[in-house]
């Protein structure tokens, strides 16, 4: 029975995330001749003296010859776990759990509106954004009729005007007068948390689409 | 004389203040940091006093100079209170000024040499003692004015006393890394095969047994002339003793055990050829001793200073791995039950000790490529659970449970729908989301083979999101991850448009 092929690792800390490098294979980026990009087989890896790997261990045992070893870990910091980063292009943020990351994402990048990148809390709410801000048609429609919708999911009733609903939201549904999500119109200004990712999951056309 | 039953600060460092002590060690730990960076990494050791152990305390040492050249005179006169003088010198050489004071004045170590091997036994101890001082120096000067007297501690390794030869031996080991000239010197006086004769007559006595241990491993950590210090080593009879005491004793402690395995870790690690040592046991004895361990670990509360024979004892076995038949490992259970000891490890030391954690990760990795046997054992001892459960550690921790993970999805096909069960495929969904490139790669190549088992094994992963995660993955960074997502991609979106036909 052969054994399987033994690798010496490179002397670079594998804490650093560094690929580990196969000096007997050809360039990585040509691909075997199927296409299959995939060349897993288990690696034996044999660690020199002076591995990285090995400092730890060989600080402590001199610090035993110094009579200066302790068991007690103190310095103890929290576990290191992995980060995971946002997907976003342009969103550099990294996050030490899953739940963290999800958060981020739907509070974040979610329910963003691509013409003015707005983030929104919901997708109802973005596209009554979108409606209210962004299509025309709406403009002209709402000239004639009650168009703005109250915000509040089951309420069902639609207002001449945006003050109106304001109104509404502040003595019907105990609305705080500064709700952020309700901001009319001529008080526009780009609200500080908004993240400017380039990835919008929301967009005027894409709202029509899904609506199908 | 380090009983290690129990490791205790020694108040030697005149601090019995614990912050003191802390801040001290910090500052000794960054120094040996840069040490080993710049590849000078050495230590010395100093025997304290018998009335230093007992009381504890270390006594208050004198200003030297005018004791040193006062003492000496007296001394070169002679008569009968030799040994009061002697003794009061020896206190007084553990100052670094009573030291150089020392080695200026004429004929000081004519003089020790003359005391070391006269009639008086006290008066040899109390000279080796004076010596000890000397060689524990870190002014190379000081301690390399100790030569003229090594033959003689050389010789004196195959007497019978064992405080004597205990002094000697530290002595000697002190001086290993002073010089490259010291060295060979040390070397051609014969310092190996007195080492092992010495080993061989004391054999029963633990405290001797630790310092040839610590003697030898000072000249296994040299840089220069490694080769043919191992082959004189590897010459002699000091393999086979030092793979025979690797059993922590239960009166001694750790000690001799701790010193013979960084010497057989300092072998390994140093050479490619280790069929010598496979021949005398080295693999079989150190994996049982790991197992034995790894019983105490579990049992009761961390024992005092256990890593610092855990350690070396995982690197033995993790190198001599490359170099061990497959059968051979097939054929004996000890690999089996050290799979075990190693998650048992890997638990245990995850928190206090990450670093070492990590080394055991990297031992399973080379048991669990080489052998399948070790893959089925992941498996059948219920450890596959507890391997997931380490997969969002870092420090290089969660890289070497994916290869080994890897490993047992490679080598045990039909093992991966339990595998699947088990949560690996879950898992795998999160560790593809990773920041870190090494992490995502190694998924996307254990998931590769998943998917490759069964359609069953497909329908979960796309269940569990895996198609968006893959089209994220799409625009990552590195080309070869982008390649590799892709490939997948249109493999699964293959068997969809079979399932629509």
């Amino acid at each position: 029975m052969s054994r399987p092929e033994v690798y010496p690792f490179d002397n670079i800390s594998a804490a650093s995330g560094n690929s580990e490098h196969d000096p007997t294979e050809a360039s990585r980026q040509q691909l075997p001749e199927d296409g299959n990009p995939f060349s897993f087989s288990s690696q034996i890896v044999r660690l020199h003296r002076e591995h990285d790997m090995f400092e730890d261990g060989d600080i402590h045992r001199h610090l035993y010859l110094q009579d200066l070893y302790t068991s007690e870990a103190e310095d103890r910091t929290t576990l290191s776990v992995s980060e995971f980063p946002c997907h976003i292009s342009g969103c550099s943020a990294l996050f030490s759990s899953l739940g963290e990351y999800e958060h981020h994402y739907n509070s974040l990048h979610r329910n963003v509106c691509s013409s003015c990148r707005r983030c929104l809390p919901s997708a109802r709410l973005l596209d009554i954004h979108i409606q209210e801000w962004h299509d025309s048609l709406f403009a002209v429609l709402a000239q004639k009729q009650d168009m703005y919708l109250c915000l509040v999911e089951g309420c069902g009733q639609k207002f001449r005007t945006g003050k109106q609903r304001k109104d509404h939201l502040i003595r019907i549904h105990k609305y705080p007068p500064d709700f952020r999500f309700d901001k009319l119109k001529k008080e526009r200004g780009i609200p500080k948390t908004v993240c400017f990712g380039h990835g919008s999951s929301r967009s005027f056309r894409g709202q029509r689409g899904r609506r199908k | 004389m380090w009983r290690l039953n129990k490791i205790h600060h020694k108040s030697r460092w005149h601090q019995n203040n614990i912050d003191e002590l802390r801040l001290r060690r910090r500052e000794q730990e960054r120094a040996l940091r840069q040490a080993r960076r710049d590849r000078q990494l050495v230590s010395k050791r100093l025997l304290l006093y018998e009335e230093e152990e007992e009381t504890g305390v270390t006594m208050e040492t004198a200003s030297g100079e005018q004791d040193v050249v006062s003492l000496l005179l007296k001394l070169q006169r002679g008569g009968t209170e030799k040994e009061i003088h002697l003794k009061a010198l020896s206190k007084v050489l553990r100052e670094s000024s009573a030291q150089l004071s020392f080695i200026k004045h004429e004929n000081s170590m004519h003089l020790l040499v003359g005391l070391l091997t006269g009639s008086d036994a006290q008066c040899r101890l109390l000279a080796v003692r004076c010596l000890h001082e000397l060689s524990y120096s870190p002014n190379t000067s000081v301690a390399s004015a100790c030569m003229p007297a090594t033959p003689y501690l050389l010789t004196f390794l195959s007497g019978p006393t064992t405080k004597f030869t205990e002094t000697c031996l530290y002595t000697l080991g002190n001086l290993c890394p002073v010089s490259e000239a010291v060295k060979e010197k040390l070397l051609a006086q014969g310092i190996i095969p007195a080492l092992a004769s010495c080993m061989e007559n004391q054999r029963y006595n633990l405290a001797v047994v630790e310092a040839v241990g610590f003697t030898l491993s000072q000249l296994l950590q040299a840089t220069g002339a490694i080769q043919k210090i191992i082959s004189m080593v590897m010459c002699s009879s000091l393999p086979t003793y030092l793979v025979s005491f690797l059993t922590p004793d239960s009166e001694f402690g750790l000690g001799a055990a701790i010193e013979c395995a960084w010497c057989l870790h300092y072998l390994v690690c140093s050479s490619e050829d280790h069929q010598e040592l496979l021949a005398r046991g080295a693999l079989l004895h150190c994996s049982s001793e790991l197992v034995s361990l790894s019983g105490a670990v579990t049992q009761g509360p961390k024992e005092d200073g256990m890593e610092l024979l855990v350690c070396p004892l995982l690197r033995i076995v993790g190198n001599l791995l490359p170099s061990c038949l497959v059968e051979d490992l097939d054929k004996n259970t000890v690999f089996t039950l050290l799979v075990d000891a190693l998650c048992v490890f890997l638990q245990a030391y995850l928190c206090s000790s990450p670093s070492l954690a990590r080394e055991t990760a990297w031992v399973l990795n080379n048991l669990t490529a080489h052998s399948t046997e070790c893959c089925s054992a992941v498996v059948t001892l219920n450890l596959v659970s507890p391997l997931i459960q380490l997969l969002p550690v870092s420090h290089g921790i969660n890289t070497m449970v994916l290869r080994i993970l890897a490993n047992i999805v490679s080598k045990k096909k039909e093992l991966c729908v339990q595998l699947v069960q088990l949560g690996l495929l879950s898992a795998l969904c999160s560790t593809l989301k990773m920041a870190d490139q090494e992490i995502v790669t190694l998924s996307l190549e254990v998931l590769y083979m998943l998917l490759l088992t069964s359609p069953q094994v497909k329908a979960e992963f796309l269940r569990e999101g895996g198609a968006s995660i893959l089209e994220i993955i799409q625009y990552n960074d590195e080309g070869e991850i982008r390649q590799k997502a892709s490939y997948l991609v249109d493999q699964l979106l293959l068997t969809q448009q079979q399932h629509t036909i």
